[in-house]
Formats: structure tokens, sequence, C-alpha cells
């Protein structure tokens, strides 16, 4: 399924050439789409729907499934501009929730402690350099981004997450709503008959 | 002379009409013309040769426009006299550089006059690389060809931006750069044009200054991004904080997963219906949270957004205008009944609720 995505989407890319469809496409290509009603909309539905599949394919509702279901309808409303969003499409199984063992920084790094560092701006300190690799972890499918692209995808990550977490909160909060309200007002009907 | 000047226009016209390789070739004969005459001895020549030369250095420039292969730097022809470096001219398509380099010629040695200078610089120079790129000439280039040879690839930069620079700073300090080089006459032929006043001048330095620029215009985004980070300042710190705010929308994005695993139980029902009890349920109660409401908003808006929610999610239902009470009731009542219809698994909220109706009843 995941296959069938970039495809369409590089067609859209070289037919669409009316202002308005231009508009739609720079819309989609920045990082504001994410905090557009629209965008949310189409996750939520997306988001949807997929649970309900999930729901009649397996019996079992794992927080980890649905965790890897909702990142995965999330990639696909990227609609493969960002590479954490084809990292996930790509390995569903490892991006995002890698659980593989990484080294500790060798020892040799503490040296740097004890001589205080002169140039501070000939090059990117280690310091910064640690914690762009702390960064690089965390994003998917950004293991071995320079610096400059790896700042630009943590961006858009970043926005994406935020309406990732809205939308889930919305969800959760109408299908809790919906069962809590729904049986009260059944048996309240049916206490007054 | 002017007789050879009307030549050589009616020529480089000839050029400009044709284009492409005959123009190139056409370009070559032009500036052996030229050559001839720079070899002629200089200085009675010079005021002369610079009017004469003063409007087939705009056709040159023109000429070499044409062929559209050539890439230049200067597109108009005041810059040509006010630009002391000079050029190099590819002849021929297959030996286009794609990188300016910049020297400053030294001339033969004759002119001291600066306008007079950079013409005839210019000339010379397409005529020494047009005939170095096709054919080997007799030593009279050699003494020029040396001079705009490769080792100038120090001054070269691949963006434009800084060439530009360099064509600001070098005005002010070609002056003093072509007296240095006249007086060393033969020896040092180049002299490095520098970027702007007051800066590195390297090419590397320059690179990474808007390399530094670049990283700085993302963390400035990414600071406003993520909240609390404006006050702080120091790359160390702000990566820091974005660090804990992309683990913390992640650990929430676990939570809430979590949480929708055991909330959501095992329905099959109808996603229209659904949706409309969705739509519904906004339209009931200020309780709601505003993150709800993000939700409702094909119920809010009547434009071109709710056309396409409709289109591709079957959102027929939702053209009904008016959301009462009741039929919200009746709505709850749809998935209450799947609800009850689907009692399946015994840890689910609804056969729980289920259960409960079962027992009041």
């Amino acid at each position: 399924m995941p296959n069938l995505e970039p495809s369409p989407v590089f067609k859209r890319r070289k037919t669409e050439g009316d202002p308005v469809s231009v508009h739609r496409i720079q819309s989609n290509q920045t990082m504001k789409r994410w905090t557009t009603k629209r965008e949310h909309q189409i996750y939520s539905s997306k988001l949807f729907q997929a649970l309900c599949r999930s729901r009649r394919t397996s019996s079992s509702t794992s927080a980890k499934e649905l965790h890897q279901t909702a990142d995965r309808v999330l990639a696909i409303t990227a609609k493969g501009t960002t590479r954490w969003s084809r990292a996930i499409l790509a390995a569903p199984l490892t991006a995002g929730t890698n659980m593989k063992k990484h080294k500790r920084a060798k020892v040799t790094v503490h040296t740097r402690l004890r001589k205080p560092v002169v140039n501070r701006e000939k090059r990117k300190l280690p310091v910064v350099e640690r914690k762009l690799k702390a960064l690089r972890r965390l994003v998917p499918g950004c293991r071995k981004l320079s610096c400059n692209n790896l700042l630009e995808e943590t961006s858009d990550y970043i926005v994406a997450l935020e309406m990732q977490v809205r939308a889930m909160t919305a969800i959760t909060e109408f299908l809790s709503r919906g069962e809590a309200q729904a049986p009260t007002d059944r048996l309240g009907s049916i206490g007054n008959m | 002379m002017e007789s050879n000047a009307g030549t050589t226009e009616t020529r480089s016209n000839v050029t400009v009409s044709d284009g492409g390789e005959v123009a190139a070739f056409e370009s070559l004969q032009f500036t052996e013309e030229i050559h001839r005459l720079i070899s002629a001895p200089a200085t009675d020549n010079a005021s002369s040769f610079t009017a004469l030369l003063g409007l087939p250095a705009t056709q040159v420039v023109e000429l070499l426009h044409s062929p559209e292969s050539v890439k230049l730097i200067v597109a108009s022809a005041p810059n040509v006299e006010d630009f002391k470096g000079s050029f190099h001219f590819p002849s021929n398509t297959g030996l286009i550089q794609k990188d300016a380099r910049f020297s400053v010629f030294s001339g033969e040695g004759n002119n001291k006059n600066e306008k007079s200078n950079s013409p005839e610089m210019t000339s010379k120079n397409s005529s020494a690389n047009l005939e170095k790129a096709v054919k080997s000439e007799p030593a009279e280039t050699a003494s020029s060809l040396p001079l705009v040879s490769d080792p100038t690839v120090e001054n070269r930069n691949i963006k434009r931006k800084d060439r530009e620079k360099k064509v600001k700073g070098s005005t002010k300090k070609s002056k003093t750069a072509t007296n240095e080089s006249l007086e060393d006459a033969e020896k040092l032929p180049y002299v490095h044009v520098r970027a702007r006043r007051g800066q590195a001048t390297d090419s590397h330095s320059l690179a990474e200054r808007a390399r530094r620029e670049k990283i700085n215009a993302r963390m400035k985004l990414l600071q406003e991004l993520v909240p609390g980070c404006n006050k702080i300042s120091g790359t160390a710190l702000v990566l820091d904080e974005i660090i804990n705010h992309v683990q913390s929308l992640q650990r929430q994005v676990e939570f809430l997963s979590m949480r929708l695993a055991t909330v959501n139980p095992r329905i099959d029902f109808n996603l229209d219906s659904l949706f409309t009890s969705e739509s519904g349920s906004t339209m009931d109660g200020g309780n709601f949270p505003s993150l709800v409401t993000p939700l409702m908003w094909p119920d809010v808006q009547v434009n071109g957004y709710r056309q396409q929610f409709q289109h591709q999610w079957h959102f027929d239902t939702l053209k009904q205008p008016i959301w009462g009470r009741e039929e919200v009731c009746n709505n709850y009542v749809t998935p209450e009944n799947s609800l009850l219809s689907y009692d399946s698994s015994a840890n689910s909220a609804a056969t729980l609720h289920a259960n409960q109706l079962k027992m009041e009843l």
C-alpha cells in the first residue's frame, strides 16, 4: 500500500499548473499545513478509518499497534514531502520505535572538559554535535542528515506531532464521551418507561 | 581604423544573426583582428583603440550573450567599463566553464589609463581565452595565457552573491591592484579580488558564513515552534529544549495511543453514523474542550473544504442543517445499538455498558 503513494504524488506535481492548484501545492509543501484545519480533518478521518479497519482485522488492540498505525497515517498525510514521513512508511517495523542499543560515547570525549576550548565559532563544538546526534536519533529517518537539513526536518516533525496529538486527543475524547453519554441517554429513556 | 571598425561591426552583426557555433567561430576571427590591433604599438593607438573598442566591447558582450550556452556575469555594457576584473569567455559550448574566475589582468604594460585598460583587457582576455580554447597562438598570446590561468581558483566562488560581493569590492581595491600589477609588469600577473570590506576573504569563510546564516535561520524557526525557547540564548541550550519537546510529544502520542486502545472497544459500526454523531455531539454542549471542536469543522464551515470532505467520506448525512437534541439522541442510538449487538469481549467497555443496560431492564 505505501508503494502506491509516491507515484500519484509525482504525477500530480507534473500536471498541475493552474494557480489554484499551485496554491494548494504550495500550502501542502510548507510546514504550516499541519496547523490548518483541513489537514487536521484529513488526518483524523483517515486515522479513524484505519482504526476501524484494524479493529475488524485483528482482535487485539495493543497500544503499540495503534501507535504504529497512527504514525503511518501521519506519514501518509505528509504526502512524501518530508524525509521522516518516507522513513516511517518505508520501514514501519523499525522507524520511530527503534529499540536498538546505542553505543555509549567513548571516554575520550571527556578529555575536552579538562581543556577549555578557546575557539568557539570555528566549527560546531562537540557539545552541539552530541545534541544533534540525540536529535538524529529522535527524528525518524534522519540518522545521516546534515545539521541544516536535520533542523528543517525537526521543525516539520514537531508541527506534525503536535497535530497528531491534537487529533488523537479529539478522537479519544469523542469516543470516550460517546460511550459515556449514549448509555446514559439510553438509560434515561429506558428508565422513563 | 574606422574601416576596420566598420568591418568588425558588420562581422559582429553577422554573428549575432547566425548564433550558435558559427557565432563562436566568427567571434574568433573578430578577436583575431583585435589581436592584430593590440600587437601594434600601444601608446598612439591607446586613445583611438579605446574609441574603437568602445563599441566592440559592448558588442563582444552581446555577441557572447547570443549563443545561449555562454554564461556571463556582467549583463550590461556599463559594467564592462566599470569592472576592473576580466572575464574568461569560453568560446565553444563544449568548453564552457560554469564558474567565472576573476583576476585583474595586468596590461601589456602600456596603458596607464584605467578606462582604456578595462575594455582592452576584456577584449584581450576574450581573445586570449578564445584562442586558447580553440587553437594555439603565437607568443603574443603566450604572455597573456598564464595570466588567466587556473590558479585563480582561489578566488572562485560557486555562489553568485559572493561573486557580486567581489564585484563591489573590486571597484574599490582594484586601483591599487592594477598599479601594483603594473609595477610588477611581467612577474606577478594577478591579484586576488577581495570580498566586502571588513569581512574575511576566503571563499571558505564566505561559504561558511552563508552556511552559518542558513543554520541560524532554521534555529530561529525552531525557537518559535518550541514554547519557551525565545528567551534562551545559545545553540546548545536551545537544542536541549528542542530535544525535550520532541521527546515529550512522542511520549504524549504513545500515551494517547495506549488510552485509545483501552477506550476503543471492538466495534463494527457504520462510519456515516459515527461521523454524524461526531458532528452532533459538538452541537450539544459548551462543555466540550476546544480540542474536540476541530473535528467538527465540516459543520461550521460552509465552503469548499466541506465538499471535499463529503466527496471522500460520504458526508451526505452532514447536509442536514439543523441538529436538534432529539436528532442527536437518535444518532446516539445507532452506535449504541451496534454496541449492544456486538457483545464481544469481556474487557471491552461496551460490554460493560451493555451489561449495565440489561441489568437495568
